[in-house]
């Protein structure tokens, strides 16, 4: 059905085809978001006190000594 | 104190590079109030800090004396009209000084919020939540709960606050028996009934 040079470029083309697929799924791997494995016990450290998570935008320090 | 976000002692007013506790040289005990001014003032802490002390009283040693270390020309300006102001009621001379701030060295952990470790079962909680020495130094809750242990504050904002602390209901209740039972501000207070 077809000629052999013919034959010959379809398959260099298939080959390329897979090599790009498979490249393409690498990249893709390496741009997905990195397994980060949790330890237990970070997972059940006690909250922060409610008055700590508070945002303060601006603080001012002033220094005393009281003997 | 509403405002205070949080409180280093160390130790600072002197020459000498890296002072510690067992070699302070020429520096003062002092204490670094960090503060939103959007909710309290500079002047409002000058005010409270003549109130805690007797600004004629002879200082005890250079380690133990009274200061206003001032930051600024702002601080140094507000301080110095402080100063004036209470010259004006004084006949005695007063003793405590206006300088400005030189190097702030912080003291060793175990200084800092001195009063709540000598509550053990408040402090393992709140040490529970800041494994690190320097975050539990610079906690907000640790700052009020060492405040409250010593005194300060009052029942009405401190049954209030006390859900905000972090700590269990029974460490709460520990926490109003203890300021009931050594502060005349909070003699006959009861933990408040949960949110």
């Amino acid at each position: 059905m077809f000629s052999g040079r013919v034959k010959l470029v379809l398959l260099c083309a298939g080959v390329l085809g897979f090599a790009f697929i498979g490249f393409n799924s690498h990249i893709a791997s390496k741009n997905a978001a990195p397994k980060i494995a949790i330890p237990m016990a970070t997972a059940a450290a006690p909250s922060l006190p409610v008055i700590d998570q508070a945002i303060v935008k601006k603080t001012e320090s002033a220094l005393f000594a009281l003997g | 104190m509403p405002g205070v976000i949080r409180t280093t002692v160390g130790y600072s007013g002197g020459t000498s590079a890296n002072p510690d506790y067992t070699n302070i040289g020429d520096h003062s005990e002092v204490i670094l109030v960090e503060f939103d001014p959007l909710v309290v003032s500079y002047a409002d802490l000058l005010a409270v800090f003549w109130d805690l002390h007797d600004p004629t009283a002879e200082p005890w040693s250079r380690q133990y004396r009274n200061a206003i270390f001032h930051l600024n020309e702002s601080q140094q300006q507000q301080a110095e009209q402080s100063y004036a102001l209470l010259a004006e009621h004084h006949s005695a001379d007063i003793t405590t000084t206006l300088e400005p701030a030189g190097t702030f060295y912080p003291a060793e952990d175990y200084h800092q919020k001195f009063l709540l470790r000598q509550s053990n079962w408040i402090f393992s909680e709140l040490r529970a939540i800041y494994p690190d020495a320097t975050d539990f130094a610079a906690s907000t809750a640790a700052a009020r709960v060492n405040g409250y242990l010593g005194c300060n504050g009052d029942p009405l904002m401190l049954q209030n606050q006390i859900e905000d602390f972090g700590l269990s209901r029974a460490v709460q209740e520990q926490l109003i028996k203890e300021v009931a039972d050594s502060c005349e501000q909070f003699i006959g207070l009861t933990c408040p009934a949960p949110r």
